[in-house]
């Protein structure tokens, strides 16, 4: 009996050796074919360069100089929505939906900003837990778009009744953002990053963009900054606050069920071996290059080197490092001095001019309603913001820049933009209240 | 005839009046007042004198004790015959058993411990302070757990050595008699001197004798707070006084334990050395010290715990918060300030370390007065309370 099975799992591991060995050399040669292009397949040539950045810049007595010319307007639109995070997606489909003919522009390869790119992946504040129990504040087209993620498998979790802010995928967010963009008929604009605006003395025409293409402008009748730091305002002359705050590099690990390792690395996602690392990273500057240039660079070598420290405890083999984050996860930068300043004890407090509410943030319960104050600039006329550059104070920020709060402001800088373009004045003179039942028609929770 | 019944009339009023001391305990158990300090003090001059001179205040129970104090200096054991319910205690046990007994064989130890307590206070060490008779009452009511037990036996033991001796306690051993028998002496020499009578030389001697104890007192109460070294190994009240002082200033009366509305005060029964048994400690378990409080110094009766005001209450360290780095969220990118938060001196600070990539806590062990709030809120038990 011993000596038959010794013999028998001998031919059985030969045979097994063999077949491994024949589906390793199909597998290399199959992707070879598969992933390779073949040298054969050359690429297109094209004769006219539609590339228009301007005449170079000159160097006059050792100063670099750039000469004046004339900018290619490429679209006139109602409403330029500028910056394609979860504030700027609401704000062109709240604008669209009302009927204005919207423009957005992103500077990334997709939407969705910090929340996709920059890997926030938790919606915080979505809901006010007072005694009574959860209420929903985040209503309207966020909510729409939490209940979309919903139907793709792997898209969200905790996003159900009596659960509080959910986690997304950051893919699905990013396909389900341009979807509904596409759907509300949104003039789309990637890969285009606004460097400055188009002024006509204390009114915002427009915005200039830099772009594979060179640099193009684009008029509209209305502004929405979603830029998240303010870029366009700042550009305006718009007077606002500056801001140091933690720059982060976010990050996923992947395989973290099945490691033994049971310290706690990251907040869970709707995939089971993954989790999300919101990295804390030092304060700085987040409109000075250099200082972001350091934190990637410092961030993702101290990310590899906590990775590893993991991986040599034994167990842990199995951990590694799904991605980093496309975009540093800047908290603050710049925000608004505008005609109301959000501050801490605005909690609980009802507004007059209320646009929406923000939910519960930690420690604090109940949930905060948002002025349309805190939308429009004290000076500049025809610009709106939202997102987190709003004006709050340094304190207040810290709400305003979480992903609830910057669905709410967007819609409501969106449907604030409609009615300013449709009605052909400054975001500023237009009737709170018929804004207020435009929201209420799209269905948002003013508070 | 007509002086035996004013006598035994003066006794049954000396009953009642006797009886007002046990009843006043009673009614401050049940209504507690804020001010629980004054009453030891104000009703027993053995205690009041005791914890002024080691506390070296005066404060409002000294002034409110004050005229016993007087009294008892102007008539020899007048707090015996008209408020001492213990006396009292003694006596109807004395009366159960007939015949005489001599107390002459033993000595007057009771104005020597009362001379070596008072010694012993001007070192702040004072020695005997929880064999008053008062405290023993106070204690033997108002405790519960083993303290209540502590006073209950001592309490018990007066009273079955007074069924077998009848008045040894009273007249040989209490600190209280023999301290109103020291504050009387001047008094008596006085009238002794109108009268033209020649001293006693028993009485001198005696006096001499006291003198010597009082000194023993102060050496032994400074050697105390000199030779054992007073290490701090428990978390005290805010404002109590410190190390060793603060174990023997201690009557162990329970009244801090019993204000504390965050409940944070226990005795401590397991300590690590035998003076410091049943002393209050402080234990962050479940509450925190509450920055609107300062009723353990008000109802500390001694001054073991000093009687401050708020802003002066929440300058004093009960400990030194101190945190574990490795447990902290912040050990592992997680986002957190509760701490910070709730910190009420700003002592709590987040610090960037470069070389770990991470924020750490960083306590201000300057500003940090030990409530014990961070240690309460901190999800993840990473900050425990330290003596400071």
């Amino acid at each position: 009996m011993h000596f038959r099975k010794e013999i028998t799992m001998d031919n059985l591991n030969r045979r097994g050796f063999l077949k491994s060995l024949g589906l390793v050399s199909a597998a290399t040669i199959a992707s070879e074919t598969l992933w390779a292009d073949a040298i054969y397949k050359g690429s297109s040539i094209v004769e006219r360069d539609a590339v228009s950045r301007g005449p170079a810049a000159k160097l006059i007595n050792g100063k670099a100089i750039r000469p004046e010319h004339e900018i290619k307007i490429i679209r006139d639109t109602d409403v330029l929505v500028v910056g394609g995070g979860c504030a700027g997606v609401v704000a062109a489909l709240s604008a669209a939906r009302a009927g204005a003919k919207v423009t957005i522009v992103e500077r990334y390869g997709c939407f969705g900003g910090l929340w996709t790119g920059g890997m926030v992946l938790i919606v915080l504040a979505t809901h006010s837990n007072e005694k009574t129990g959860l209420t929903k504040c985040v209503r309207g087209i966020g909510d729409e778009m939490l209940e979309r993620l919903k139907k793709i498998p792997g898209g969200i979790i905790n996003q159900a009744p009596g659960k509080r802010d959910p986690t997304s995928d950051p893919e699905a967010t990013k396909y389900i953002m341009a979807c509904m963009l596409r759907e509300a008929g949104v003039d789309m604009l990637l890969h285009s990053w606004v460097t400055n605006s188009i002024m006509e003395k204390e009114t915002i025409r427009g915005a200039i963009f830099e772009s594979k293409s060179g640099c193009r402008a684009i008029t509209a009748k209305v502004i929405v900054d979603t830029t998240g730091d303010g870029d366009v305002y700042a550009a305006a002359g718009a007077e606002h606050v500056r801001h140091i705050h933690k720059i982060g590099l976010v990050h996923r690990l992947g395989n973290t069920d099945r490691i033994k390792s049971k310290k706690r690395m990251g907040g869970p996602t709707p995939h089971p071996s993954v989790k999300w690392v919101n990295m804390q990273g030092p304060p700085g500057d987040c409109l000075d290059v250099e200082a972001l240039t350091r934190c990637d660079v410092d961030g993702r070598e101290a990310i590899w080197n906590k990775l590893k420290a993991l991986q040599e405890q034994p167990g842990n083999e199995k951990l590694f490092l799904l991605d980093t984050a496309s975009q540093l996860g800047v908290r603050a930068s710049r925000t608004l001095k505008g005609r109301y300043e959000l501050k801490e004890r605005d909690f609980g407090k009802t507004f007059e001019d209320t646009v929406g509410a923000g939910g519960a943030y930690f420690g604090i319960k109940v949930m905060c309603q948002i002025p349309y104050g805190i939308l429009v600039p004290e000076k500049v006329d025809n610009i709106l913001t939202a997102g987190r550059c709003v004006a709050a104070d340094n304190l207040m920020l810290n709400f305003t820049r979480l992903i609830g709060p910057c669905l709410v402001t967007g819609q409501a800088a969106g449907a604030a933009a409609y009615l300013a373009a449709a009605q052909k004045t400054s975001p500023r003179n237009i009737a709170v209240p018929k804004l207020q039942e435009l929201l209420k028609k799209q269905g948002a929770f003013l508070g | 005839m007509s002086n035996g019944t004013q006598e035994s009339s003066r006794l049954r009023v000396s009953y009642v009046t006797r009886l007002l001391i046990p009843l006043m305990i009673v009614i401050i158990l049940v209504i507690r007042p804020t001010w629980l300090r004054i009453f030891i003090s104000s009703v027993s001059p053995f205690f009041n004198i005791s914890t002024a001179i080691a506390t070296r205040t005066a404060t409002v129970p000294f002034v409110a004790g004050l005229s016993i104090l007087v009294i008892c200096i102007c008539w020899r054991r007048w707090f015996c015959r008209w408020l001492c319910p213990l006396g009292l205690a003694c006596e109807l046990c004395g009366h159960v058993r007939s015949g005489q007994t001599s107390l002459n064989a033993i000595p007057r130890i009771g104005r020597h411990l009362a001379a070596i307590t008072i010694g012993g206070a001007i070192a702040s060490i004072p020695f005997f302070l929880m064999i008053d008779p008062i405290v023993i009452l106070f204690g033997a009511f108002g405790m519960s757990g083993t303290a209540g037990y502590i006073f209950l036996g001592i309490l018990a033991v007066v009273i079955i050595a007074s069924f077998i001796l009848p008045g040894i306690w009273c007249r040989r051993i209490c600190p209280l008699g023999g301290m109103q028998e020291l504050l009387a002496t001047p008094a008596i020499g006085i009238r002794r001197r109108t009268k033209e009578e020649a001293p006693n030389k028993k009485e001198s001697a005696m006096a001499r004798r006291s003198f010597l104890s009082l000194a023993a007192g102060i050496a032994g109460g400074f050697a105390i707070r000199w030779i054992i070294s007073p290490v701090r190994r428990r978390l005290r009240p805010p404002g109590a006084v410190p190390g060793n002082r603060f174990k023997t200033l201690c009557v162990r009366c329970g009244n801090c334990v019993r204000v504390c509305p965050s409940r944070i005060i226990a005795q401590d029964s397991n300590s690590p050395d035998t003076i410091g048994i049943l002393a209050p400690k402080v234990s962050f378990d479940s509450d925190y010290c509450r920055q609107d409080c300062n009723l353990c110094g008000q109802g500390c009766p001694s001054g073991a715990i000093k009687p401050l005001p708020l802003i002066e209450k929440n300058k004093r360290k009960i400990g030194l918060a101190r945190i574990d780095e490795p447990s902290c969220r912040l050990a592992w990118d997680a986002k957190c300030d509760l701490c910070m938060y709730v910190c009420p001196c700003e002592a709590i600070e987040e610090v960037f370390n470069r070389d770990k990539y991470l924020y750490t806590i960083s306590i201000n062990p300057e500003k940090c007065n030990g409530c014990g709030h961070c240690k309460i809120i901190c999800p993840e038990h990473a900050i425990s309370m330290k003596p400071a």
